[in-house]
């Protein structure tokens, strides 16, 4: 049964590291795409330039501003130790099993159970939990909820998935850039090829990056299945409420415990199949009682 | 935490740092004489249990070896879980190199089964002062924190804390990221 697990483990390492391959060579074509428009008009060097820096200045801006706006966007109020003792206790101690600073601590009024953390910088980070998250949950369920949020600041993953999004965010940038200086033909196509092979690519390593923060979570609250009755209990109340309430914050969807909008298809959705997500957790679990070697 | 940990995620919770609970005894010597504070004659060690079989076989283990230990040294041991799902193993005697030593035997018989990632913390009571004087060993930083409750709800006085820190620093490794100091209200001990 271990060696089944070792084996799936590995399995999702080399497809990451697959995903990883491509999204270096996708930011070196990009790199050499620009090289060689230098290269095929040099006398419009003035003009590539430019639209390299509007590239980097219009990916650096939107990133600012999304991550400002997006307490916003869930209406969450960070909330201090005297407001709510309890969730504060839990949060101090489970960052302690990880060894991280506590991070802040913020309470959405939404009704909808969900969870996300936001902050790409460790000590700037907030941890968001949703009234609905508190009320639906038995405690150690809350707890591996939370775990898994540490655990996404632990493994550094709003870094990580920022760094991916890159191929992505420059596609977007190229293709808006086209249709606002009327470059249809040339630059349009590229911009929205590459948007979507970047989604694509960041998409795998959403994935990834949930089954690691899975995992860390059932290591942190050593409840592998808190977790799975968690989950199992969030993504049945999310799927369902209409989707027309959820629009506002499809957005930030990558970010939340379980998807807002679940795909059917796994190479399009951000989260993994709860069913996988399941089945991995149980095999953590039956993995659990062997000590760490 | 390498490359590895930032691409793949950690696959495993940080080991506990090479310990130094015994830093304490000497450094309650110091605390009598220059801030008053007595050992309160109790200590407990915080782990996370897991929910599986090997675990709880190496926890009873564990704990039989303590209850033989408090047996020759008159030692009281015992057993709470909190309501944050951590496991508290408390000892009391009136002898600090006692009970520094059982939390001691405790982490280092939990490490060598390989569980030693499910340390979290241990805390000793001291009295004397206007509150009681908690001093937290933090096994992932191994290093000392003080924690002051007031009583009040969750207030802690950290103008009290600060203090201590300033008198202990040359005997006690002090953990020197004041938001790492972790708060235990509701120990035990």
């Amino acid at each position: 049964m271990r060696g089944r697990a070792r084996r799936r483990d590995a399995g999702l390492v080399v497809r990451m590291l697959l995903v990883l391959a491509l999204l270096a060579a996708t930011c070196a074509a990009i790199a050499a795409g620009f090289v060689w428009l230098f290269a095929v008009r040099p006398s419009w060097w003035p003009y590539w330039s430019a639209l390299a820096l509007a590239l980097v200045v219009a990916a650096a801006v939107q990133y600012g501003r999304a991550e400002r706006r997006l307490l916003g966007t869930v209406d969450a109020r960070v909330v201090d130790a005297r407001d709510e003792p309890d969730l504060h206790a839990l949060v101090a101690r489970i960052a302690g099993m990880f060894d991280l600073r506590p991070p802040r601590i913020a309470v959405s009024r939404s009704p909808i159970p969900n969870s996300l953390t936001v902050g790409v910088r460790k000590s700037r980070a907030v941890v968001v939990v949703s009234k609905g998250l508190c009320r639906r949950l038995e405690p150690e369920e809350l707890e591996a909820v939370l775990a898994h949020e540490l655990a996404h600041l632990a493994n550094s993953d709003a870094a990580v998935m920022t760094l991916a999004g890159v191929p992505r965010a420059v596609g977007f940038e190229l293709y808006d850039v086209a249709t606002r200086l009327y470059l249809w033909l040339f630059l349009w196509p590229v911009g929205a090829v590459l948007y979507g092979w970047g989604s694509l690519l960041t998409l795998a390593v959403s994935r990834y990056r949930e089954y690691t923060a899975d995992a860390g979570s059932a290591l942190a609250t050593g409840r592998p299945a808190a977790l799975m009755s968690a989950l199992q209990k969030l993504s049945g109340e999310v799927g369902l409420i209409p989707s027309e309430d959820l629009r506002a914050v499809a957005s930030l969807e990558p970010l939340f415990i379980v998807p807002v909008n679940p795909r059917r298809v796994e190479l399009f959705a951000d989260h993994p199949p709860l069913a996988k997500r399941l089945a991995r957790l149980a095999t953590i679990a039956r993995e659990m009682g062997r000590p760490t070697p | 935490m390498g490359l590895r940990d930032v691409l793949f995620g950690r696959k495993q919770l940080k080991p506990p740092a090479e310990e130094r609970l015994f830093a304490l005894t000497t450094a309650a010597i110091t605390l009598e004489m220059d801030a008053g504070l007595k050992f309160g004659g109790a200590g407990a060690i915080v782990y996370k249990p897991l929910s599986a079989g090997e675990f709880t076989q190496a926890d009873a283990d564990m704990r039989e070896l303590l209850h033989a230990a408090a047996k020759d040294s008159g030692a009281e041991i015992e057993k709470q879980s909190d309501r944050y799902g951590f496991e508290w193993l408390i000892v009391r005697d009136p002898q600090i190199e006692d009970v520094v030593t059982s939390v001691h035997v405790v982490g280092s018989e939990l490490q060598a089964r390989g569980f030693g990632p499910q340390l979290l913390a241990a805390a000793f009571r001291f009295d004397g002062g206007a509150h009681p004087v908690y001093w937290i060993y933090g096994y992932k930083r191994g290093a000392f924190w003080p924690f002051v409750p007031t009583g009040k709800e969750q207030e802690r006085d950290n103008a009290e804390e600060l203090e201590l820190k300033a008198k202990l620093e040359h005997e006690l490794p002090i953990e020197p990221d004041l938001s790492r100091w972790l708060a235990l209200f509701d120990a035990p001990v």
